[in-house]
């Protein structure tokens, strides 16, 4: 895919070092020579001195040509704007990295599909770590109502060695739960799994689940046998 | 200057411990005490004279070219007294010693006196010595751009092992020193006489290429030593040791095996091996028909004439690419076809690593020039507003150095035309020879296409030529320059 990348910051550049190394054309704008220069050294990819919000520079960077653009500096209005003339060049996708919640409604006028907001993603895993240090969240379904998490399951758990079956049919078992998959422990391997899997200590357990049932399966799966 | 008269005092114990032997007695003795003698008695003037003011980039350049000339100029007259030689040709012996070249005017190596073969030794040894301190004095003064040459660009904090120039020295020569003796033990053990393992060790190490022998390395095999594989596979890997960069070697006795893939330097350097010695095994195989004849068919023959002719193929390229010269083959015997040939001319441009006792070049540089050219390209194909910098190990190279390296190359080039012009006005040799022979001076190799015999009868000219060619090539052009810049000694 070709993809151009506004903003050689830490964002940006650490975007395209990763999509470089997928193997996809990127070029990346910023208007600081210096940082430029950086991202080119580090990584490779074509780094074009100027201001993303030029239709010069963007046509230096081809914009007809790109598949995806990633709106990623720290600035709103220079993203919006950055969105606005993407769009005017039929760009089929377009990634918005919001940075002050105000501007949500601008950004989704502006057309672009897909909006970030890095505070929110953080803030939101930071909650999740402080209530539940076990758990990790994977994965988010329908405006964040249910997650995909993991957890690793504890060494004298009172689930070791039960089949997933026999877990479900618990009293304490919340229904709106669902397991999914696990990596073995042992084998290092991935399997999805069914009533007749038995979950193993030390195994990265996978499970959807929806939110306000978190505190109970988590109370559930770490649970630890009284010696 | 105080301090080498020393040097010369040190062949004096070869003299004891063989005397009587191969002429070698009064006079020997003599042709080391005049000129530590002389050494002396200009050290002490030098010593009175010179005020210690502070030493700029420029003097220090000025300091180098005009040492290697001086002490080439005292390491001329153990050759003048001891056996007779012209001033001219012992004065080519020892700047051929001095720069780790190795092309010699003596032949009957066999018969000379010891303490006259390993004085040859001993030049290249200190020879070697010297360039790795002067690599370090240049990057010193140059300055910014150092860490770039010493390869561990990505790791700024540890640019230099240890910071502070002589505690670099001292583990530069530490490590020069360490792999001496080590190398001395190994030739021993495997049979080679302590005197030969001791000489060889100075001249391989040094990537200079004096050998005790004419014939060189070959004489382990035709006399028939029973290790001579052994030994040719050892002195391999001892040249290849002198071609590396010496912080390359201080990381890897750091146990970060790491340092010998993870620079732009060191994987164009095992590939040009690699692809040098399959392109030359293939062209003699190709030649000696042993893709269409019947060896196929015989499996023992078929391995041994593959095993030999990978030993000496390899054991040429990397004689030639360090820059050693030594032979187990004569690279103008038929064994080597045409392509092989050629492509020896092409190794002694390249040379050795950055910070290695090789000359050439330099692989890194050759690495840069590659780069600079791709980057034409990508200034072409791309926005002119697209960051251009010439990237060398995720490290900017400045421009400055860009412009040192690519006027170094056309510096390089030209002195080979002239050298190559001369030669072959001033000689009866054919057009390859002629251009062959500064090809080897200028890159401190040893061995052309000109035989010893040949090198012996050419004209003053053509030596002089090469005695400048041998000095501009080791270091690396712009110093000797200077030297003939007025501006420089203002």
């Amino acid at each position: 895919m070709f993809i151009i990348i506004a903003g050689a910051g830490l964002v940006g550049s650490n975007l395209a070092k990763n999509l470089m190394l997928e193997k996809h054309d990127v070029v990346i704008i910023d208007k600081n020579q210096d940082k430029c220069d950086t991202v080119f050294a580090d990584t490779g990819v074509i780094a074009i001195t100027g201001s993303i919000t030029s239709v010069d520079i963007l046509k230096e960077a081809g914009i007809e040509k790109a598949d995806v653009v990633v709106a990623a500096t720290e600035n709103d209005a220079s993203n919006i704007v950055f969105a606005i003339l993407s769009k005017t060049y039929n760009v089929p996708y377009i990634i918005g990295r919001i940075n002050h919640p105000d501007y949500e409604k601008s950004y989704k006028a502006a057309g672009v599909n897909t909006l970030l907001n890095e505070n929110e993603i953080l803030v939101n895993q930071m909650l999740l770590k402080i209530h539940y240090p076990e758990l990790t969240r994977v994965a988010s379904i329908g405006g964040r109502q249910g997650n995909i998490y993991k957890l690793t399951v504890p060494k004298n758990g009172i689930i070791v060695g039960k089949t997933i079956k026999e877990i479900v049919q618990r009293a304490d078992f919340p229904k709106e739960c669902l397991f999914m998959s696990k990596i073995s422990y042992k084998t290092k391997e991935f399997a999805i799994i069914h009533g007749d899997n038995i979950l193993e200590s030390n195994d990265e357990v996978f499970f959807i689940a929806r939110l306000k049932v978190i505190g109970a399966i988590t109370k559930l799966l770490t649970n630890t046998k009284k010696e | 200057m105080f301090q080498s008269s020393i040097v010369y005092l040190i062949p004096l114990i070869i003299v004891v411990l063989y005397w009587g032997e191969r002429a070698e007695g009064y006079k020997t003795v003599s042709a080391f005490l005049v000129p530590a003698g002389l050494s002396f008695v200009l050290g002490y003037i030098l010593k009175k004279k010179t005020s210690s003011d502070k030493i700029g980039p420029t003097d220090s350049m000025l300091i180098c070219g005009l040492a290697w000339i001086v002490v080439s100029a005292f390491g001329a007259l153990p050759f003048v007294i001891g056996i007779d030689s012209s001033y001219l040709n012992g004065y080519f012996e020892a700047m051929s010693g001095f720069t780790t070249t190795g092309i010699t005017v003596y032949s009957g190596l066999d018969s000379l006196p010891y303490s006259i073969i390993f004085w040859r030794a001993l030049t290249q040894w200190l020879g070697g010595l010297g360039i790795l301190s002067l690599f370090l004095v240049l990057i010193f003064s140059y300055g910014g751009f150092h860490h770039i040459y010493i390869a561990e660009s990505h790791k700024i904090a540890s640019s230099r092992p240890r910071p502070g120039l002589l505690n670099t020295l001292k583990i530069l020569w530490g490590i020069y020193i360490l792999f001496t003796i080590s190398s001395i033990l190994i030739l021993s053990l495997e049979g080679m006489s302590v005197f030969d393992s001791v000489c060889h060790t100075f001249t391989a190490l040094s990537t200079g290429g004096f050998s005790p022998h004419d014939i060189s390395i070959e004489f382990y095999r035709s006399q028939g030593f029973k290790n001579y594989k052994l030994i040719e596979y050892t002195l391999t890997f001892i040249m290849m040791l002198g071609g590396m960069n010496f912080m390359i070697h201080y990381r890897v006795l750091k146990k970060d095996f790491k340092a010998l893939w993870d620079n732009t330097e060191m994987r164009l350097w095992w590939k040009l091996i690699l692809i040098f010695t399959v392109l030359i095994m293939i062209n003699n195989l190709n030649h000696a028909g042993f893709f269409t004849s019947n060896t196929l068919k015989n499996i023992t023959n078929y391995f041994g004439q593959l095993e030999e002719c990978f030993r000496l193929s390899l054991f040429q390229v990397i004689s030639i690419l360090t820059t050693t010269g030594y032979a187990t083959k004569d690279i103008n015997s038929t064994f080597f076809p045409a392509l092989a040939k050629q492509l020896f001319l092409v190794m002694m441009v390249i040379g050795g690593c950055v910070g290695s006792t090789g000359g050439g070049i330099k692989v890194f540089r050759i690495a840069a020039l590659k780069k600079m050219m791709s980057r034409e390209i990508f200034k072409i194909r791309t926005s002119k507003k697209a960051s251009n910098s010439l990237i060398i190990d995720k490290e900017i190279v400045p421009t400055e150095e860009i412009h040192r390296i690519s006027s170094l190359f056309f510096a390089w080039i030209f002195l080979l035309l002239i050298g190559g012009t001369i030669s072959a006005a001033f000689s009866d040799l054919n057009g390859w020879q002629a251009f062959s022979g500064m090809f080897s001076a200028l890159g401190n190799i040893g061995p052309c296409y000109i035989s010893v015999q040949e090198m012996i009868q050419i004209s003053p000219v053509v030596k002089i030529t090469y005695i400048f060619g041998m000095l501009a090539g080791r270091l690396e052009i712009m110093p000797v320059l200077l030297l003939f810049s007025l501006k420089a000694w203002k």
